[in-house]
């Protein structure tokens, strides 16, 4: 093969990054995550994560994304695809800055890009995807401040941890995971040294090679004290912004004594196990390797910790491994470097079938769009107005119908609304009379007749009674859409 | 010398490969649908019920004839048991203490077909509401006789299998169905009739690998199944039985409508009761509203006559009138039911 037909060294990274976002983009799933809408700012069942300043930021970049003229779920969606590609870019670069191969270095950006928990994080409305980016761009500092241990970077890199620790869940696990993983790479074990092996590698074209080489000579100081000015800055931070961070975020020593083996067993397996195959049992190829078996320790200590983390901030129900997110690029860095090229080829591709199906079968395409050509039978041309149930009925709405009227019966039944129930009712027989069609949907009158919601939003009794008393219910259905049209008594 | 023209080797491999691959796979067929069968036999023979036996047929099962046990029924969420003396008669029916049914000039003959609600689960002889509204008839001269076929556990398509039976036995004037809300659920308790379980699925062990595939996807990749088996479910909650699009609901009205068919070729009026589910609250939290909706919208639409009991238990205390621990409906109950369908049913035997 003649050298005009390879690509420049760094393109192969942002290709791979831009054929994953492609793909995500195109997988668009129409269900909702559970914290989806409370993050969006609509009326959703509450969750601490929203008042995380992630939330706040996240929900800034998809607000200004929406400029752009992308619907509110069309801009979520782009946002987590953007972040996750680019987090695999990083990791390229990452994986690049330490020594390993052209090709170890695409195959790591692979296993962050085509992870189950990546994918479902790319393809889902959240801040999962913004966490691994930071998490992502925290190694690709800390690569770089063990190759060159400059202040500015050890600068960079404390404020980023701190302000992800304050801003976020995650940013707990990537404080207590980078310092490892820096010690690690800056001293590596004998001959794994990655800067050390730079030298043969083609890295060298990237014109880095002189710094690469200089690096093992650097003294105990020099590389100490980068790593220390980290901790301060971060520290610093940390304490300048403590007050903004939800307590509930960490759990205390209590509540981990007491979660039982079976609970944190069952996390072990589905969400740090299986959601992040095969790269799970990569991790657990290297600990036989002698090489890379202290590295593949230290990321399964982490793979504790944040267990421990994740068991509380999901109440212990696990959340596909979002939680261990963080930890993903220093696995990537390590199973890309611990695998032989074919086996590592091999297991980018299961991943990419396992996250390809993952997706899809959690993406809900049928059931939208039955429910939306049910709608349209329904609706017929009408102008109509959704009240839509709390759960699926949002999403799809969401999703697949953001043109139509609609309001949730959790935003009608909060407590906070600022009209009163008979006001709201008033509005909706004015809205009636002037021709619009109401459609309440089965799921909205399910939530409405469901005691524990009658009881958590405490408008819905009332809200229910008058709309039986001052509208007959002309049940409705077609296709995935079930509805009683909601006509003046 | 001739050459002979031989098709290409490797050809030749890739379809013996084919041929034999197709022929283990239908020997593997035709084992593992004879497995399954010998498997189904065996869970027949094997079924042992105080009440019931399997019966051939449609109905999967039925009380057996001239049955005077007392039987106790344990309650799961570990309330006091219950007992009840379940008689039968030689048709396998609830028994009436004037059986067999006079000749139709004396009484007009009323049939009664559902399930545990119709049959009067824990409830005394005559006073179940099939032999309530006989009581309330005759007291007003219109001389009935109630033939109360309610089976515990039937679902509609039972039901329906049953009342074709019934009709040409019985030649009723008129037919009462109750329907509940676990109408379309799958019967629970006797092995599911493989054309349930298959469908018309072209392979049996292909259709039973789903379920290896679903495993394996559980163990790598997530929750949803990859591939949804064709065996129905029974769902706790009915409401998932009947949304947008269930086959369930669609099949459970049919067979409502194909009842009313039946009695109508037989010249017998047909009335659909939707008795509400005594489990829960008679109050705004009741969650059924939409399936009672439902089967009364598709009983008009048909022109089959329905009462909707929940019009007139709406905002009763159900504790009263329920049995405690096992929440089938006790006498006062069923007196309720009575009354309730009573006004239409006097108005079809006017009619």
């Amino acid at each position: 093969m003649t050298e005009s037909y390879r690509l420049p060294h760094r393109s192969d990274g942002l290709l791979l990054a831009l054929f994953a976002m492609v793909l995500y983009l195109l997988a668009q799933p129409a269900a909702l995550h559970d914290q989806s809408l409370v993050l969006l700012g609509l009326p959703g069942v509450p969750a601490p994560v929203a008042d995380t300043p992630l939330a706040a930021l996240w929900l800034w970049c998809v607000e200004g994304l929406r400029f752009t003229g992308l619907g509110l779920h069309a801009a979520a969606m782009t946002l987590a695809a953007v972040a996750v590609a680019a987090a695999s870019w990083l990791t390229r670069a990452s994986a690049r800055m330490l020594g390993l191969t052209r090709c170890e270095a695409l195959v790591a950006a692979a296993f962050v890009a085509f992870t189950p928990a990546a994918a479902t994080a790319a393809t889902t409305v959240h801040v999962h995807a913004i966490e691994l980016c930071i998490a992502a761009m925290a190694i690709w500092l800390a690569s770089r401040l063990a190759r060159d241990g400059r202040w500015i970077t050890a600068a960079l890199l404390g404020l980023l941890l701190g302000g992800a620790f304050v801003a976020s869940s995650a940013g707990l696990l990537l404080a207590v995971a980078i310092v490892p993983f820096w010690l690690t790479e800056a001293w590596p074990r004998g001959s794994d040294t990655a800067i050390g092996n730079a030298a043969n590698d083609d890295a060298a074209a990237d014109g880095d090679a002189a710094a690469l080489l200089q690096a093992p000579s650097q003294t105990l100081r020099q590389r100490l004290l980068p790593m220390l000015t980290v901790v301060a800055i971060a520290m610093a931070t940390v304490f300048a912004c403590q007050w903004q961070r939800p307590p509930e975020l960490v759990p205390t020593w209590d509540q981990i004594v007491n979660y039982d083996l079976g609970t944190l067993g069952n996390l072990l397996a589905r969400d740090a196990g299986r959601s992040f195959l095969p790269l799970s049992l990569g991790i657990l190829a290297a600990l036989w390797s002698y090489r890379w078996h202290r590295r593949a320790l230290v990321v399964l200590s982490l793979v504790g910790i944040g267990l421990l983390l994740g068991c509380h901030l999901t109440s212990t129900l696990g959340d596909n491994g979002s939680f261990l997110l963080p930890l993903l690029p220093i696995a990537s860095l390590l199973v890309a470097r611990a695998l032989t090229r074919r086996w590592a080829i091999a297991l980018v591709l299961v991943a990419v079938a396992l996250s390809g199906t993952k997706v899809l079968l959690r993406a809900e395409h049928n059931a939208a769009a039955a429910f939306v050509d049910g709608y349209q039978q329904i609706a017929a041309e009408r102008t109509c107005r959704i009240i839509a149930g709390p759960y699926r009925d949002q999403a799809f709405l969401l999703a697949r119908l953001a043109h139509v009227s609609q309001e949730s019966v959790l935003g009608l039944a909060s407590a906070d609304v600022t009209n009163t129930v008979p006001q709201i009712v008033a509005e909706m027989l004015d809205s009636v009379s002037s021709g619009t069609c109401l459609l309440l949907t089965d799921e909205a009158e399910q939530a409405l007749r469901e005691p524990e919601f009658r009881v958590r939003y405490p408008h819905s009794a009332a809200l229910l009674k008058e709309l039986e008393a001052k509208f007959v219910w002309q049940r409705q259905r077609a296709a995935g859409f079930a509805a009683a049209e909601l006509v003046a008594r | 010398m001739a050459t002979m023209v031989r098709p290409p080797r490797r050809l030749l491999q890739i379809a013996l490969l084919l041929t034999s691959v197709a022929v283990c796979f239908a020997i593997g067929e035709w084992l593992w649908r004879a497995a399954v069968r010998a498997g189904q036999a065996a869970e027949d023979l094997a079924f042992s019920e105080k009440l019931y036996e399997r019966v051939p047929g449609g109905e999967l099962y039925a009380l057996k004839a001239n049955l005077d046990v007392v039987e106790t029924f344990i309650d799961e969420g570990g309330a006091p048991p219950l007992t009840m003396r379940v008689r039968t008669n030689e048709q396998r029916l609830r028994r009436h203490v004037l059986w067999p049914p006079p000749p139709k000039e004396a009484a007009v003959r009323v049939l009664f077909v559902g399930d545990s609600y119709t049959f009067g689960l824990l409830v005394p002889d005559g006073e179940t509401y099939a032999h309530r509204v006989e009581g309330m008839l005759t007291t007003v001269s219109m001389p009935v006789f109630a033939i109360n076929t309610g089976v515990p556990g039937y679902n509609t398509e039972q039901q329906l299998v049953c009342l074709r039976r019934w009709l040409k036995e019985f030649q009723p004037d008129h037919v009462v169905h109750g329907f509940v809300m676990n109408d379309a659920e799958p019967p629970i308790g006797v092995p599911t009739p493989l054309i349930d379980v298959y469908g018309n699925a072209s392979s049996w062990l292909l259709e039973d690998g789903k379920r290896v595939l679903n495993s394996l996807c559980v163990a790598c990749c997530d929750d949803h199944p990859l591939a949804p088996l064709r065996r129905p479910r029974y769902e706790k909650d009915y409401r998932l039985s009947w949304g947008a699009g269930a086959t369930k609901a669609s099949r459970c009205c049919d067979a409502i409508v194909a009842m009313s068919d039946a009695c109508r070729e037989h010249d017998a009026t047909f009335l659909t009761v939707v008795l509400p589910d005594f489990t829960k609250a008679f109050d705004a939290t009741y969650p059924y509203h939409s399936i009672h909706a439902q089967v009364c919208a598709r009983c008009n639409q048909h022109g089959i006559a329905v009462v909707d009991v929940l019009d007139d238990l709406m905002g009763m205390d159900v504790t009263k009138i329920r049995i405690p621990g096992d929440h089938h409906p006790n006498a006062a109950g069923h007196r309720l039911i009575a009354k309730a369908l009573l006004p239409t049913l006097r108005e079809q035997l006017r009619d």
